[in-house]
């Protein structure tokens, strides 16, 4: 009775008999034709010939048009072109130049380290062998994994993307092994300098450098989810693990058997060692590992690299440190000078502004745009805590802060290595580690600020302003007693003065590490803040 | 699966949600309807455990999502309104970095991955930068998200919004196909999508919720329409002297014709009753017919119901 007549039909709705269309693209992909990419290759080539010839010719006592140094400028941006092209131009016969390049100038960077032999002159020091290999052989080998990689991106062809990625991975695997190996053991084939500490602080460190960057191109061009890029990764992470571990026990040995101080290990072999391990193991945990604050650090990080504030807070510290270097250099010319010579370079106004100006332009963004762009809800709604997005964020901006001051270190490597000057280099180290933990505590301000508003300037000024006062403290300093000493321990002006003359003392970062510490707690508590009732 | 129990949510003096109580059963598919600013969303951020309510429980997975929300989140896929994506990063990148923080296992990611950017049709799209997707994109790529760790339960706020017509359908079908093996609670505006793929509705206005059915229920209501030229207060009251007749609805007059809309006590056909009672007064019955109560009508009886402003506004007046 209730329902004469009436049936559900529900079978005349829109997904009656409903059937699946197969995927399209949204839309077509156009070959483009890379017209002025080519007219840039070709510009780049003359440059790099003309650049070339005017760096070759003198060796020979040709004159030529220009002389060396222009010619090694016009040869860096001549290569800086080609491989601009290289990254660019997908046609099959580029590729196959190009990844024929890339391979030539890693033979040539085997040849150049086993060739000349050592040779002794009479009345002179004698030459040691493969002394082309540190300023011609190490530039070849990271031309050539730049110019294999920016063929790999695009090649096609199966066969030619394995062989080249198998080379990559394998000359990685060789420099990783031989830089770690011969740094640590001290080991005389004749084709080494016998001192492993020699080895480290030359060619060792380098090569352990370049090998990661090898084996991180080999891991990035993996497919995704792929098990030989996780290997690799593992690997990786277990020689960071064992080297930390056999650097930090060696270090530690000679203090608690209570050997002589000329036998000490730490400083600097010990460090650096301790810190290629480490890094090492920060790659290998950022390859591998699944833990979330591990896989947001590594997301966080990538994303500085897709923002242009990235490269131009690296562009600005590699400019400032220039600068800083050439007016460092002019005085060591002219007289004699008393160590720690270092002293002079880092500090001045203008790096000092930047290494403030820096940690608020790093974090500004973090928080403010997730809030903005409503990300923070999808993250928040994930399984992920407050603090672990917090922590990510802060570990990323700290490397990124790190890998910004690397350009400042090189510049000293370059007036060792290739100047051959040996200056005392230990107070960069002390000034570097009190860098670390002073930006640590910026950064953690910054980040605090990025998270109480939506826009990312006013979290860059309030950060700033913050900043700069904890930086008057310095010029407070002659107070009476008791707040004098409370000062100099808040002032980093003060720190880093003390570190870069060599004077460091580890209970001065204790405030900075609270600063950070005390920070990051703010932060995450906001965050945790809108569950407040 | 979902629990609530007397919930509600101010912002300051706003009375967002006011003390809503529903359930979902497991493996049900429940619509969520509600116009604009009636605190479907802010409902839907409170069971994700991503805002507080400020007082009432809600349990989502047999979790509370106050005190046990790691637990609730691990056990939803949430698909947020506006979508909000990492617009730098490229699709399978994102969805390889979800699914890593979601938790699932190293081994079972490639293919779980593979299925979700099948199923949401994102394979040409894989290796394209989110920022350069339209809208429907990135709308798939949030419903990827979502499912990518295979939650019991998901939270689909607005899933079609945006999408294109084979889009929508796929992503019914799919919604659709998902709820035999999973519970779902989805919000949109657009009630024929509701009546092709859920069980049951929710609807809710101004934070109070006006009606849990289950669509087959709300469809088997039958409504009875009538065309009498007469005089319309009289056929109402004549109407409604009939037995068997539990509401009647005047819906205006036109040239002598007045309309009326009946609802029957326990659903009965009493179309012949009613013919009856009108020509036993010598009025004359131009229409007379008999339809399925759509969900359309059940949900502005419900905004009709609940208006704040019924008793300001002359509804009349308005008409005319």
């Amino acid at each position: 009775m209730a329902t004469r007549a009436i049936k559900p039909k529900r079978d005349d709705k829109p997904l009656g008999g409903w059937q699946s269309l197969p995927e399209r693209a949204p839309s077509v992909l156009r070959a483009d034709r890379p017209f002025a990419l080519r007219l840039v290759a070709f510009a780049a080539l003359v440059l790099t010939a003309v650049g070339g010839l005017a760096m070759i010719l003198p060796s020979f006592n040709r004159p030529y048009l220009i002389d060396q140094y222009w010619g090694l400028f016009f040869f860096s941006i001549g290569v800086l072109g080609l491989v601009y092209h290289a990254l660019g131009d997908r046609e099959l016969q580029y590729r196959r130049i190009y990844s024929l390049v890339g391979l030539v100038l890693l033979f040539m960077a085997v040849i150049l380290r086993f060739w000349p032999p050592a040779r002794t002159i009479t009345d002179q020091p004698r030459l040691p062998m493969a002394r082309f290999f540190l300023p011609f052989g190490i530039p070849c080998l990271a031309l050539a994994l730049v110019f294999l990689l920016a063929v790999v991106r695009h090649e096609t062809d199966e066969f030619w993307r394995k062989l080249i990625l198998r080379i990559v991975g394998i000359a990685g695997a060789v420099m990783v092994v031989a830089g770690f190996l011969f740094s640590i053991v001290n080991l005389d084939f004749g084709f080494l300098q016998n001192r492993s500490s020699d080895y480290l602080q030359g060619e060792g460190i380098i090569l352990v450098f370049l090998g990661l960057f090898y084996v991180a191109g080999f891991i990035a061009m993996q497919e995704a989810g792929s098990q030989l890029a996780f290997k690799s990764g593992l690997a990786m992470g277990g020689i960071g693990l064992f080297v930390f571990l056999l650097a930090l026990w060696r270090s530690i040995y000679p203090t608690i058997m209570d050997l002589p101080a000329d036998q000490a290990y730490l400083v600097p072999e010990g460090l650096i060692l301790m810190g290629l391990g480490l890094l090492y193991l920060i790659f290998g945990l950022g390859v591998c590992s699944d833990w979330v604050p591990i896989v947001m650090t590594r997301r966080e990080l990538t994303a500085f690299f897709y923002s242009p504030i990235g490269y131009l807070v690296i562009l600005g510290m590699t400019l400032i440190g220039a600068l800083r270097f050439a007016s460092f250099l002019r005085p060591l010319t002219m007289s004699p000078m008393q160590e720690p010579i270092v002293a002079r370079y880092p500090l001045d106004f203008i790096p000092v502004i930047s290494l403030i100006f820096v940690p608020a332009v790093l974090t500004m963004r973090l928080l403010s745009e997730e809030k903005r762009s409503g990300t923070l809800e999808v993250l928040l709604t994930a399984p992920v805590s407050e603090a672990s997005v917090v922590l990510s964020k802060f570990f990323a901006s700290l490397i990124f802060f790190l890998i910004s001051l690397v350009p400042w270190g090189i510049y000293l490597v370059a007036l060792r290595v290739v100047g051959r000057e040996a200056f005392d280099y230990r107070p960069m180290l002390a000034f570097f580690i009190a860098l670390g933990l002073t930006g640590a505590g910026f950064l953690a301000i910054g980040l605090f600020f990025s998270s109480i508003t939506k826009n990312q300037i006013i979290a860059a000024v309030l950060a700033f302003a913050v900043i700069m006062a904890l930086t008057a403290v310095f010029w407070l300093a002659d107070l009476p007693a008791p707040w004098n000493d409370i000062l100099t321990y808040i002032s980093h002006l003060d720190l880093w003065i003390d570190a870069v003359q060599g004077q460091f003392a580890p209970r001065m970062l204790v405030f900075h590490l609270s600063v950070a510490i005390f920070f990051l707690y703010l932060t995450t508590k906001v965050l945790e803040a809108r569950k407040w009732t | 699966m979902i629990q609530v129990h007397n919930l509600s949510k101010y912002f300051g003096p706003v009375q967002a949600v006011d003390c809503i109580t529903f359930e979902v059963d497991t493996g049900e598919i429940v619509g969520f309807l509600g116009p604009n600013g009636a605190g479907k969303t802010t409902t839907m951020r409170i069971l994700t455990s991503y805002l507080p309510a400020t007082s009432g429980i809600a349990k989502v997975a047999g979790y509370d999502v106050m005190t046990e929300s790691m637990d609730v989140r691990r056990n939803i896929g949430y698909l947020p309104e506006s979508v909000p994506l990492y617009t730098e990063m490229r699709v399978e990148e994102y969805l390889i970095f979800r699914s890593k923080l979601k938790g699932v296992p190293r081994k079972e990611r490639t293919a779980r991955i593979d299925f979700v950017m099948d199923r949401c049709r994102l394979r040409e799209v894989r290796r394209r930068l989110i920022g350069t997707l339209s809208r429907g994109y990135r709308q798939r790529v949030g419903l990827a998200d979502a499912m990518v760790h295979d939650p019991p339960i998901l939270i689909l706020d607005e899933p079609t919004a945006g999408l294109d017509p084979i889009q929508i359908r796929e992503t019914l079908a799919l919604i659709k196909q998902l709820g035999e093996s999973h519970t779902i609670l989805l919000s949109t505006h657009i009630l024929s999508e509701v009546e092709a793929v859920c069980e049951r509705v929710i609807i809710i206005n101004a934070g109070r919720i006006g009606f849990s059915r289950s669509l087959a229920e709300v469809e088997s209501e039958a409504l009875i329409h009538m065309d009498v030229r007469g005089p319309a207060d009289q056929i109402a009251s004549t109407l409604r002297g009939t037995p068997g007749v539990a509401k009647v609805t005047p819906c205006g007059q036109e040239d002598g014709l007045a309309s009326f809309e009946i609802r029957a006590q326990e659903d009965r056909d009493i179309c012949e009753e009613l013919s009856k009672a009108v020509t036993d007064k010598h009025w004359l019955v131009c229409r007379l017919d008999r339809k399925h109560r759509k969900l359309e009508d059940a949900f502005f009886d419900v905004l009709r119901e609940e208006d704040p402003l019924k008793e300001v506004k002359s509804s009349e007046a308005i008409k005319k």
